[in-house]
């Protein structure tokens, strides 16, 4: 099997989990809690720390950039309101925008136009997309259709806490397909390069 | 005088009858292009053949599954995410399943694989248990689908 795939946000990354991120086919992985020690030895496997910060007003998220160490971390910013949404997307510390059903309102046209300006790309978690109501899955429906005509990248995380959370990256790109109508091309996207040039720029490898 | 009421009712029924020679006409042209409409649209409706495609899988669970358990899962799952009607024109069947290696072959309409695959890899708990369904591989014949279930590593 070609291993291609990244996981742009995994949250637990034990030995166990990551030894099945790899024989999914995974490369690279982002991780918010690592729980391997350095020197480790799995071989093919890239992973990096990632952070997530949940910000409601700008000078919060602007004390909580300064504590980070972007340059070996991920930064992903989970914007509660317009505002933030807007001022994070033109920052050259935060690497994505994370989509969930709680800022969902918070994404319009303009959000979107400013993203494409700035080449910022959104993030979008599978079991948001796979497990939700359907309420939550018609908006999304809504804004993923609207991001492909804007043209905007996304990459999706697989929000993975244990082996048994883990879906294989096929059957993401079909479920994409058949579910939400999305091209296979911008799935694929989503899960390989877009990803792997993020975590490529922050990458140590353990 | 009459002649000349004579000739201009004659004008008259000449001048009806091109205008209706004329929307004849345009009639027919409209029959023409709504058959031809209709012909593309059952041609792309009608699938000339329905042919079966036969998707290799792995079953990786806290505990080994049983045939039924497993068919009934990934059963409920289609179901629930492309509704009844999608489920019996796939027509999903699990033809083989060994309880031993947790491999296994279903078969499903070339049309809805993509449906298919999605739901099978959905599929997180069986009889209560958490469970992965990895496709491996798809292939159009029962015996190198057996095959592939022994030779495939993963």
């Amino acid at each position: 099997m070609e291993r291609f795939f990244a996981d742009i946000h995994a949250v637990t990354c034990s030995r166990e989990v990551l030894q099945l991120h790899y024989k999914l086919g995974y490369t690279h992985v982002a991780c918010l809690e690592r729980r391997l020690e350095r020197g480790s030895d799995l071989v093919g496997i890239s992973v990096v720390n990632k952070v997530v910060i949940n910000a409601s007003s700008v000078s919060d998220l602007k004390i909580d950039l300064g504590r980070i160490e972007y340059k070996s971390t991920i930064v992903t910013v989970h914007p509660e309101t317009t505002e933030v949404a807007r001022w994070c997307t033109h920052d050259s510390r935060v690497d994505t925008i994370l989509l969930t059903p709680r800022n969902i309102q918070v994404f319009d046209k303009g959000q979107f136009n400013v993203m494409k300006y700035y080449d910022k790309p959104l993030e979008v978690l599978v079991p948001h997309l796979l497990y939700s109501s359907s309420d939550v899955k018609s908006q999304f429906y809504r804004k993923l259709n609207m991001l492909l005509r804007w043209k905007v990248g996304f990459v999706l995380g697989t929000y993975t806490k244990g082996p048994f959370d883990l879906v294989h990256p096929v059957v993401v790109v079909k479920a994409m397909k058949t579910l939400y109508d999305l091209p296979e091309r911008a799935t694929i996207l989503a899960l390989t390069n877009t990803p792997r040039q993020l975590i490529d720029r922050k990458r140590v490898n353990l | 005088m009459i002649d000349a009421l004579l000739s201009i009712l004659l004008g008259l029924m000449l001048l009806a009858t091109l205008m209706l020679i004329r929307v004849l006409l345009k009639l027919n042209k409209l029959v023409k292009v709504y058959t031809s409409i209709l012909r593309v649209r059952e041609s792309e409706l009608v699938v000339k053949k329905l042919r079966k495609r036969y998707v290799v899988f792995t079953a990786i669970c806290e505990e080994k599954v049983k045939f039924e358990d497993l068919a009934e899962a990934v059963s409920s799952k289609f179901r629930e995410l492309f509704s009844e009607s999608t489920y019996y024109k796939a027509s999903p069947q699990l033809v083989f399943f060994d309880e031993n290696t947790q491999r296994g072959v279903y078969r499903v309409t070339h049309v809805y694989l993509d449906h298919f695959i999605a739901a099978l890899g959905l599929v997180k708990k069986i009889r209560d248990k958490n469970c992965i369904v990895i496709p491996l591989r798809t292939t159009g014949t029962l015996k190198k689908a057996r095959e592939l279930t022994r030779k495939l590593r993963f």
